[in-house]
């Protein structure tokens, strides 16, 4: 299946997330800041990326527009995770070049719909 | 004012100084007398006057020269003048005048005009500090609501956040545990599910409070949006099936015509209407739950019905028909519907969810709308429920436009109204802003239906400014589809690929650098060039940027490199200007384009630019646009003006993060560019059409 890169600061957030997706025969990726989020996604390059918007070094709006702004990275399709559900939030993420937004706590079957089409969208691409 | 008035009299005559002196300590009033300017300046600064009688003539410092200082002195500006001169020096009167001299008196003064004149001028001093002090209260209250109000925005989204990362956890782990128990069976699974339960109902509950608080606090945005209402009333149902099945309740659904599509918000509605469906679930055994929708084209047409909760309905129907029939209460809910009404008549959709169920006490018909209310504290224990839903769903209406009505007979049934206009507009936004018709994109296709000059997206805020631009480009052979917001334009852009993007570079809420930014950090809209124009308020003078294209990070070079070689496709020779003031910055950039095969002219700053561009003649044109200097912008509007070279592109070089202040500043850069630069309305639509053909073509040829 799919390679995913999660970037995600909360232990328990990443474990249950990983172990979810890995259930659904994904390989997960790790990283727990989003410098360490950028050069895995480098080296790496995974199918798509799960990004937290709250993320310590680099935060997932920095992050973001960094892949984003990079020819190797800015094809890989980033979803958005966020705890916030303020209003302007999706614009925000939108706006630093996220493919796609949910927020948490995730809805599993939602965020597997989400990622579905994006993956969808790079095999026909 | 309770202390005595203090005086100043300044005036080089010692027998003028002592009249004055006598004059006005008879009226009660403290005197100080100086002989000069300076000295008056000097008094002026150490203690407070309420008013300055003022010789012109004098040695020194003459009065013109205390006048002007004082008027230029913040902390002295408010102390009024009176001139004291002689009748036959008018100009300099007048002069003084100019200056901002309170009153005037002529000398040989007159103690009885002279009384009047000064009480006068000390009475207007007085009811001026008065205001001003009324003034500074206010700002200061309305500095401390709002900055109250932003502690609790931010409060808001903190505790939102603290609260929803460990329920994310608590659901995600039991739902984990739940797929593992699933497969082996265990009799753990009721207790795992009634956490799992309790947790999405925490969620729920935070998710509505965090909505109904940003509603009261002005913070929630609709997302307007056209779509299918029947497509909306099947999903409705699908999901509401199991509900309704589960109290051995049948759903019906009742469409009584073609109900065509809206324009509104379509979660919200989806959300009331679940909220109604569940509720009426709920509250029903083995009984029925209707869902009738229908459209009803003149708003009198949501005709009064009996009800029991007769006030509210009753009311809503007399606001919808009568316009000038006067309120009797003044609810919100109702003074939203009156601004609502203010428009003119729309038609409305109709959704009335109906059960058989236990119905609503008449005396309780009203409470249900309020926050944490159901029908009593019983029901909630036997129901559950957060008891937010029917309180949000009535506030979500509303922002609509729209409302929810009850009626009910108690062991009967209820029936809930939701009424909505068919085309919402946005109230949160001004009206100027309001969302565009659904019409406009159609009005503005068939307009000219000819394919030839392609599409053109124009984003900006100022609706008459669409409406011209439309015009203007629809001679020039152009289709236009426009939208007042940066997000839409991007959406619209994905679906439409224009060939060409107008974007304004002054809208006043929205951010159009980061529209900007965020179409060419869109590798699939990378591409399309986007023109930045502005056009004043009043429409009378404007002027563009035709910024071709921009990249928003300096390092990403291999960008740049394959943009330039787009544009070398369409240039006849390979001369280009590299405007950078940064020398680590100019030098890659330099190398980069002499390696592949420009002649790369180098200008280190904006004036030496302007210089160059005249005997460089440049294809086209790098230019940096970083903060703090920006000055770019100022070369690119004159480069507009260029006789010759007023359609050579121009790359722009930003930074990837234009900070707010940034924004800020260059915003106020772009206000003061307006002045220096900009042109008669005539000539910026010349120069529109101009730039607009040239991109577009250029890009439809390569």
């Amino acid at each position: 299946m799919a390679k995913i890169l999660l970037v995600e600061d909360n232990e328990m957030n990443r474990d249950m997330l990983s172990r979810r997706l890995e259930r659904k025969g994904h390989q997960i990726l790790i990283a727990i800041d989003g410098e360490q989020g950028v050069t895995m996604a480098c080296s790496e390059t995974p199918d798509l990326i799960l990004m937290d918007m709250s993320l310590p070094i680099l935060d997932g709006w920095q992050a973001t527009r960094q892949l984003k702004g990079m020819a190797a990275t800015q094809s890989i399709p980033i979803i958005a995770l966020t705890a916030h559900a303020m209003a302007g939030d999706r614009e925000r993420c939108l706006e630093a070049g996220c493919d796609d937004y949910d927020t948490k706590p995730v809805e599993f079957s939602r965020l597997m719909s989400k990622i579905q089409a994006l993956l969808g969208k790079e095999v026909g691409a | 004012m309770n202390s005595v008035p203090h005086v100043l009299v300044v005036d080089d005559e010692e027998h003028t100084r002592i009249y004055f002196s006598r004059q006005l300590r008879e009226y009660n009033l403290n005197v100080t007398t100086v002989e000069n300017g300076r000295q008056a300046i000097h008094w002026l600064r150490s203690q407070p006057f309420d008013l300055v009688l003022l010789d012109i003539l004098m040695p020194g410092m003459n009065g013109f020269q205390v006048l002007e200082l004082m008027k230029t002195d913040p902390a002295l500006s408010h102390i009024p003048v009176v001139i004291v001169s002689g009748l036959d020096d008018l100009d300099s009167l007048v002069r003084c005048i100019e200056l901002g001299a309170e009153d005037y008196l002529f000398k040989p003064l007159n103690p009885i005009l002279l009384k009047a004149r000064i009480n006068a001028c000390l009475e207007r001093k007085r009811l001026r500090d008065q205001e001003q002090a009324y003034l500074k209260q206010l700002q200061a209250e309305k500095a401390a609501a709002e900055s109250a109000n932003r502690a609790k925005s931010i409060f808001l989204a903190n505790i939102s956040h603290e609260l929803r990362t460990p329920l994310n956890a608590i659901i995600g782990y039991s739902e984990i545990l739940q797929e593992d128990i699933d497969a082996i069976g265990s009799e753990f699974a009721p207790d795992l599910d009634k956490i799992r339960a309790s947790g999405k109902h925490l969620l729920a509950l935070i998710n509505d409070l965090l909505d109904i608080s940003k509603i009261e606090a002005g913070k929630m945005d609709l997302y307007l949006e056209h779509f299918d209402v029947l497509s909306l009333v099947e999903e409705v149902a699908k999901t509401a099936q199991p509900w309704i099945e589960k109290n051995g309740n049948t759903l019906i659904i009742e469409s009584t015509n073609a109900l065509g599509s809206m324009h509104a918000d379509l979660s919200k509605v989806r959300q009331a209407l679940l909220n109604l469906l569940s509720n009426a679930a709920k509250f029903t055994e083995k009984g029925r739950v209707t869902l009738a929708v229908e459209r009803k084209q003149e708003e009198s047409g949501i005709e009064s019905r009996e009800s029991g909760a007769g006030s509210r309905e009753l009311e809503t129907t007399t606001l919808l028909t009568a316009n000038n029939q006067p309120l009797k209460t003044a609810s919100t809910q109702n003074s939203e519907l009156k601004t609502q009404n203010s428009y003119p008549p729309t038609p409305f959709l109709i959704f009335r969810i109906s059960d058989t169920g236990i119905g609503i006490p008449a005396n309780q018909q009203e409470a249900i709308f309020e926050v944490f209310s159901q029908g009593d504290d019983s029901s909630t224990r036997k129901h559950g429920g957060t008891g937010l839903g029917l309180a949000l769903s009535q506030r979500v209406c509303q922002m609509m436009g729209g409302y929810i009505s009850v009626e009910s007979e108690l062991g009967k049934g209820s029936t809930f109204t939701i009424a909505l206009p068919v085309d919402v507009v946005d109230h949160q936004v001004t009206t100027a802003l309001a969302a565009e018709p659904p019409e406009l994109h159609l009005q503005t296709e068939i307009a000219n239906p000819s394919n030839e000059g392609g599409l053109i997206l124009v984003i900006d805020d100022d609706r008459t400014v669409r409406d011209l631009m439309v015009r203007v480009l629809n001679q020039e052979g152009f289709r236009v589809v426009t939208t007042w917001c940066g997000e839409e334009g991007r959406r619209l852009a994905r679906e439409l690929r224009p060939c060409l993007i107008l974007l304004d570079m002054m809208m006043s809420s929205v951010d159009s650098w980061a529209i900007l930014s965020a179409l060419k950090a869109d590798p699939t809209l990378a591409e399309i060039p986007v023109v930045m124009s502005a056009i004043a308020n009043n429409q009378s003078t404007g002027f563009t940027l035709g910024v071709s294209d921009c990249l928003t990070k300096p390092a990403d070079f291999k960008r740049l490199a394959l943009l330039l070689r787009r544009y070398r496709d369409n240039l006849a020779s390979e001369k280009v200007l590299l405007v950078q003031e940064d020398a680590t910055t100019r030098q890659i950039i330099q190398r980069l384009l002499e390696k592949e095969g420009w002649t790369v002219a180098i200008a280190d700053h904006i004036q030496l630019a302007l210089e160059m561009v005249d005997q460089a003649q440049p294809d086209l044109v790098v230019l940096d646009l970083m903060p703090p200097g920006m000055r770019g912008l100022e070369f690119i509007a004159r480069l507009r003006q260029h006789k010759q070279l007023y359609s050579t592109p121009v790359v722009v070089v930003t930074s990837k993060d234009i900070s707010r202040d940034d924004q800020l500043w260059l915003n106020g850069y772009i206000g003061t560019l307006f002045q220096q630069e900009g042109y008669s309305r005539e000539k910026f639509l010349v120069e529109v059409r101009k730039l607009v053909t040239t991109c577009a073509r250029s890009k439809t040829s390569a």
